[in-house]
């Protein structure tokens, strides 16, 4: 079954006590990987709940692998392997009873990889889980999906907690599932750094509704600070497309989220001095994000 | 075929630019030569550990720039133009000499006095070579 | 394949669970046992000791498999675990509450068919307690069921704990109200195991609140919007 889109959330909410999803579009094609970001409590989890068909919405639709969730739950979690962060496995038993316990469910466990991440990951297959450290139990708990391969890779905050030979070991195998066009990942991290290097889409989640959602190479894109020296110490005027100003002075820094030429040109027409236009890395490009959203609902 | 391109976390060029840099590298020292046939855009993303999109733009980019060129369904090779590697090399020195020429006029010094400073670095250059 | 429920699944939740339990399992058959031969020892002081020891060990049992096999899970976050396999909601409920009461039944067979086989076998003894200790038996797997539909349904330590007391207390009341029964008062020191009509019914009660309990468990639990 060859679909375009591996995962699509169209208007999705859902509502709890003290919190609730609002209307989150969301669209992942086959053979791509994203990057899932937000603060703690922003929503992220919930999200992986109900596209894993672990949680039925209040209203919309959630579509995966081209089947409607939770509807199809069991056909679909063929497919598609879920780990998170909460997660627990059985720790009164060892590694080899939980890859022999998952062997028996799916039938397209690949052996030979399950060896090869054993030797990568440097696990013991004897020893029982509860014995293990917390880094060793999160690439336990990653094998057991990894192993099987599966069409559809949801993980949930997969290298939080891990050191940075752990997350780069993990990282590398996530990186192996690039060749395989017909593979798909969904993985939300704090790590921005690593959502900013192997995602091809990325979606910023806060407060329960999705602030952002693009390719990767546009956000790197159209996102930049610059830095001016105006001409006299007054508040300057903002330009079109101006997220934030911050200003001392006669010194200032403009972050825009659609940079383009036009806006040096109208920088010089208010007299106003570039000295720099950077790039902004994707935490940067988050951090403005939200503080511009929080400070829109809070007028 | 191990696959190695030196990217670095603290080089603040974005990763496309950085993967240009590096397979333009790879032409100027001669170890990959005309005609040599690019790991496919897939394998290359999972070898470095970036994303497919970026290796895209990268291999786009250098195809704008005649470093590469695509065939349909058979993929991606290094330009048969002569001298690749002179012409690589040429450009990037051009793109430093222009940094240092805006560089010169931000600081409000005359075409002559930059050409100045220039010999006289190329001097000092050559001093301690010896 | 997108059966309401998956039978495949299912039995091998149950064979998963069957094989975190095993060992406690044989701990206990072992003390039932022991616990039926002390009652059928021909001392004055052996046999409502021995009862009790008895009772202990089919209810301690059934408490401990009700805790493991449904609390613990949710507690311990295993659950997203669990229903991340292809499984739906119904086939989760089904091999707990089935399954997890198929394990308790060998243990509780074990214990019952020695008790069984002791009353049988010892002279001073009455095969009228018989079916006495089929119905308190059933009684006891009966108030298993409950508990692991209360352990299932609200996902509380605290709420199941209750629950269980509430259940000892109902079984001393179940123990006394049947022994006085018309129809059954009467054959309880007699020699023969008399299986009449009061006592079918009462077996038959018991049989039927067991069915309710799963329909009713699995039907509120399919109604649920959070499968974890």
């Amino acid at each position: 079954m060859n679909n375009e889109m591996a995962i699509t959330l169209t208007n999705v909410s859902k509502s709890f006590k003290y919190f609730s999803l609002n209307n989150i579009n969301l669209a992942l094609p086959t053979g791509q990987i994203m990057g899932f970001v937000g603060a703690n409590g922003a929503g992220k989890s919930t999200t992986i709940r109900i596209i894993m068909g672990l949680m039925q919405a209040d209203s919309g639709y959630v579509e995966v692998l081209g089947k409607s969730m939770p509807t199809h739950q069991t056909l679909l979690k063929q497919d598609i392997g879920f780990s998170s962060e909460e997660m627990k496995l059985y720790g009164s038993e060892n590694l080899a009873w939980h890859i022999g316990f998952i062997k028996s469910i799916y039938p397209d466990w690949h052996d030979a990889y399950c060896q090869k991440l054993l030797k990568a990951f440097d696990l013991n297959l004897e020893q029982k889980l509860k014995q293990f450290s917390k880094g060793q139990y999160i690439k336990a708990q990653l094998l057991l999906v990894l192993a099987r391969q599966p069409k559809l890779l949801v993980l949930d905050e997969p290298s939080t907690g891990l050191d940075p030979v752990a997350r780069q070991e993990v990282m590398q195998e996530l990186a192996l599932i690039l060749k395989d066009e017909e593979r798909t990942v969904l993985f939300s991290s704090h790590n921005t750094s690593d959502v900013e290097k192997i995602s091809d889409q990325i979606t910023f989640i806060d407060r329960g509704s999705i602030i952002d959602s693009n390719d990767k190479e546009s956000f790197l894109e159209n996102w930049r600070k610059i830095q001016v020296e105006l001409p006299v110490d007054h508040l300057m005027i903002p330009i079109a497309n101006t997220i934030s100003i911050e200003q001392e002075g006669r010194l200032a820094a403009i972050t825009t989220n659609q940079f383009s030429p036009s806006i040096i040109d109208a920088c010089q027409q208010q007299n106003i001095k570039v000295l720099a236009v950077d790039l902004m890395s994707l935490e940067e490009i988050f951090l403005a994000n939200v503080n511009y959203r929080r400070q829109g609902e809070n007028k | 075929m191990t696959i190695k391109l030196f990217l670095s976390q603290t080089d603040t060029r974005p990763m496309y630019l950085q993967i240009m840099a590096q397979i333009r590298q790879k032409v100027m020292v001669g170890d990959w030569k005309a005609g040599y046939q690019l790991p496919s855009i897939r394998e290359m993303a999972a070898a470095v550990g970036v994303s497919v999109i970026t290796v895209k733009r990268a291999y786009l980019e250098l195809e704008r720039e005649n470093v590469i060129y695509t065939q349909q369904g058979r993929g991606s090779f290094i330009a048969e133009a002569d001298e690749l590697s002179n012409q690589l090399r040429f450009a990037e020195l051009d793109e430093k000499i222009q940094q240092v020429l805006s560089a010169a006029q931000q600081l409000g010094l005359s075409s002559a006095d930059t050409l100045e400073r220039m010999n006289v670095q190329l001097t000092l250059a050559d001093k301690l070579k010896k | 394949m997108n059966a309401l429920v998956n039978p495949s699944m299912i039995l091998k939740l149950a064979v998963k669970d069957w094989h975190l339990f095993k060992g406690y399992v044989l701990i206990y058959i072992a003390l039932g046992v022991a616990s039926a031969l002390f009652m059928s020892l021909p001392y004055s002081f052996a046999y409502y000791p021995g009862v009790v020891m008895l009772i202990t060990v089919l209810i301690g049992s059934s408490a401990h498999l009700a805790i493991s096999s449904v609390v613990s899970e949710k507690k311990e976050n295993q659950m997203s675990f669990i229903m991340a396999l292809p499984i739906n909601v119904l086939d989760y409920t089904t091999s707990k509450l089935i399954g997890s009461i198929v394990i308790y039944l060998i243990c509780s067979l074990a214990i019952v068919g020695a008790t069984a086989a002791t009353i049988l076998l010892t002279a001073h003894l009455p095969n009228g307690l018989l079916p006495m200790l089929v119905m308190c038996a059933l009684e006891i797997v009966l108030a298993t069921l409950l508990i692991l539909s209360v352990g299932l349904l609200s996902g509380s330590l605290g709420v199941t704990i209750v629950f269980m007391i509430i259940m000892n207390i109902a079984f001393n009341l179940f123990l006394t109200t049947v022994a006085q029964l018309p129809g059954i008062q009467e054959n309880i020191a007699g020699p023969i195991a008399v299986f009449n009509a009061p006592v079918f019914e009462v077996i038959g009660i018991e049989l039927m609140i067991m069915l309710l309990a799963i329909v009713i468990t699995m039907f509120v639990k399919s109604r649920k919007t959070c499968f974890l």
